[in-house]
């Protein structure tokens, strides 16, 4: 096996893959969206309860690929308690490294979160890293536009 | 036993150690299909039906040498009821837009097996919605797979316009009794059309057995290039449709007030055909039929089956039926815990390519329970090395996902 293929299923992403965090019954839901990748059948259901522009609890709920659904854990245990702009601009961010958009330090960035950036050399499978984030850009934006 | 085939493909001999699983979404090609379809375009090219000079005559002649070979391949004596198309989609939508157009009304029916290619399904439940007519679908039995004839019975009525079968399934290489179904679509009064793009790679066809009334192929499935594909009509229904696109090479007379067009199959072939698709087509079937699709067919169960044996050896990996219900290359499975895509990522990494996902059949993925499915197809070039490799593959993902 290379080593690009270890990178990508480390211990940390199986183990959110067969441990999804974070899907759960919300009491209050404020903002939510279902994304879905049509190539591979990927589905994410994401649901985000706020209060005073902070994110107070998140549910990331998915059916898909061990990226996908290691990705949209990963990113359940993140968000939560950040506040909505915050997350916002780490969405953005983690897109575009996703993506290869642009050179972006992620020393600082959660080992967890660290743990994604091997699926950048597997182009067709950053399709599936990428649907929660997407998905929770796009729940924010819905919430934004309805006040 | 047909290892010495191997050679005659290119990308194969380009790629050592690639083990190609995938024939069944296309074929790799064989270097006569590709030194014809070469020769073509160095000697005897120009535009067909047009030049009134020797080389458009010998571009015809080629082309329609095409049409005869084909048609000859399928079982028909009547060349002039093959419609050269893009794809086997092409052909599905054109019947869908002209003759479905014509006799599907307000309260009619349409069936379709469950098991159906989007290809083959879309456009009869588009059809069905436009129309306001009732699509049917009939399913297949969860142990052997088989299209469940028992429904279609029970669903065919004297409203049933279309019956609308694959031949053999892309996912599960089912193949239904089509002898059945054409017999029972007559009593009723239904039109057939048969989906044979995964059906003719690997079986020998010959429509005389079963009188079809609408059949389709497509070339690149069968070691002819992609993007060309036939569409056959019974002659009597090509020549009461109307035009599919309209255009050049398909009129007869035109003024300014009215056209009127050419008979069939010229009428649905507007505009410049794909020659060079035709002759690959042509060079593909003797090739395919200099070695036997008889012998290609017990080639590629025999090493579906192993691969069957051995992968029901490892455990962990669900096969959906016994080896016994095996009729061609075709294999899906699943791994239980492993998502197919990162399957299929992990033997691409090893460069074993098979194909993870709905596989264009989502009814089917559903009706089976799952979210998608990992597909081994093999063909006359695979190898007991390439089912040796898919094996170390399947161990190796195992071994990644700690199983
Ligand atoms: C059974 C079946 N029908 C139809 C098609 C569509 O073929 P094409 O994409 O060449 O139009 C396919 C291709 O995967 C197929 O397997
Ligand atoms: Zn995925």
């Amino acid at each position: 096996m290379t080593t690009q293929l270890d990178n990508m299923y480390r211990d940390l992403i199986l183990d959110h893959y067969e441990h999804p965090r974070n899907c759960h019954e919300l009491s209050n839901v404020n903002s939510s969206e279902e994304g879905f990748n049509p190539l591979c059948g990927d589905h994410v259901d994401i649901n985000f309860e706020q209060k005073d522009g902070k994110i107070t609890d998140i549910s990331v709920c998915t059916k898909g690929c061990a990226i996908c659904t290691a990705s949209g854990s990963i990113m359940s245990d993140i968000l939560k308690g950040h506040s909505v702009e915050e997350t916002d601009r780490l969405v953005k961010e983690v897109k575009a490294y996703l993506k290869g958009e642009r050179d972006i330090e992620i020393s600082n960035w959660p080992p967890s979160l660290q743990a994604l950036s091997g699926v950048r050399k597997f182009p067709i499978r950053i399709k599936c890293a990428l649907l929660p984030w997407t998905t929770a850009e796009l729940a924010l934006q819905n919430q934004t536009k309805q006040k | 036993m047909l290892e010495r085939f191997r050679k005659d493909f290119p990308v194969l001999e380009n790629n050592p150690g690639l083990t190609y699983l995938d024939s069944a979404a296309s074929t790799q090609k064989p270097a006569v299909v590709l030194e014809k379809m070469d020769h073509f375009y160095r000697f005897d090219y120009a535009n067909i039906h047009r030049g009134l000079y020797n080389l458009s005559e010998r571009a015809t002649a080629s082309y329609e040498a095409a049409r005869t070979r084909i048609a000859e391949f399928i079982g028909t004596a009547v060349p002039e009821s093959l419609v050269f198309t893009r794809n086997a989609t092409e052909s599905l939508n054109l019947i869908a837009a002209t003759i479905g157009e014509q006799i599907v009304h307000k309260g009619d029916e349409i069936i379709v097996s469950v098991m159906e290619h989007h290809a083959n399904f879309v456009p009869w439940q588009q059809l069905a919605a436009r129309k306001d007519a009732k699509l049917k679908v009939v399913g297949i039995d969860r142990k052997t797979l088989e299209l469940d004839m028992a429904a279609l019975e029970s669903a065919i009525t004297g409203k049933t316009r279309f019956v609308c079968c694959t031949m053999a399934s892309n996912v599960l290489g089912t193949t239904p009794n089509v002898a059945k179904i054409s017999k029972l679509a007559k009593k009723h009064g239904a039109l057939t059309v048969f989906d044979a793009a995964q059906f003719v790679p690997h079986h020998k066809l010959d429509i005389s057995t079963f009188d079809p009334d609408f059949l389709v192929l497509s070339g690149h499935k069968m070691l002819a290039v992609d993007g060309f594909g036939v569409l056959y009509g019974k002659p009597e229904h090509l020549a009461a449709m109307p035009p599919y696109m309209t255009g050049g090479d398909m009129i007869e007379n035109v003024t300014i007030e009215k056209t009127t067009y050419s008979e069939p199959p010229q009428k649905f072939e507007a505009g410049t055909p794909f020659m060079g698709g035709a002759i690959s087509l042509h060079a593909a079937i003797d090739y395919l039929e200099n070695i036997g699709l008889d012998r290609i067919q017990e080639h590629e169960s025999a090493l579906a089956k192993l691969a069957d044996e051995k992968l029901r050896a490892i455990g962990k990996v669900k096969l959906y039926r016994k080896p016994e219900h095996i009729h061609n290359g075709i294999l899906p499975f699943n791994i239980e815990g492993i998502h197919p895509h990162d399957v299929a990522t992990i033997l691409g990494d090893m460069d074993i390519c098979v194909r993870a996902g709905h596989h264009c059949a989502q009814p089917l993925i559903h009706f089976m329970g799952e979210m998608a499915m990992v597909r081994a197809s093999f063909y006359l070039y695979n190898t007991e090395k390439d089912v040796d490799r898919l094996i170390a593959g399947i161990q190796k993902t195992l071994e990644v996902f700690h199983k």
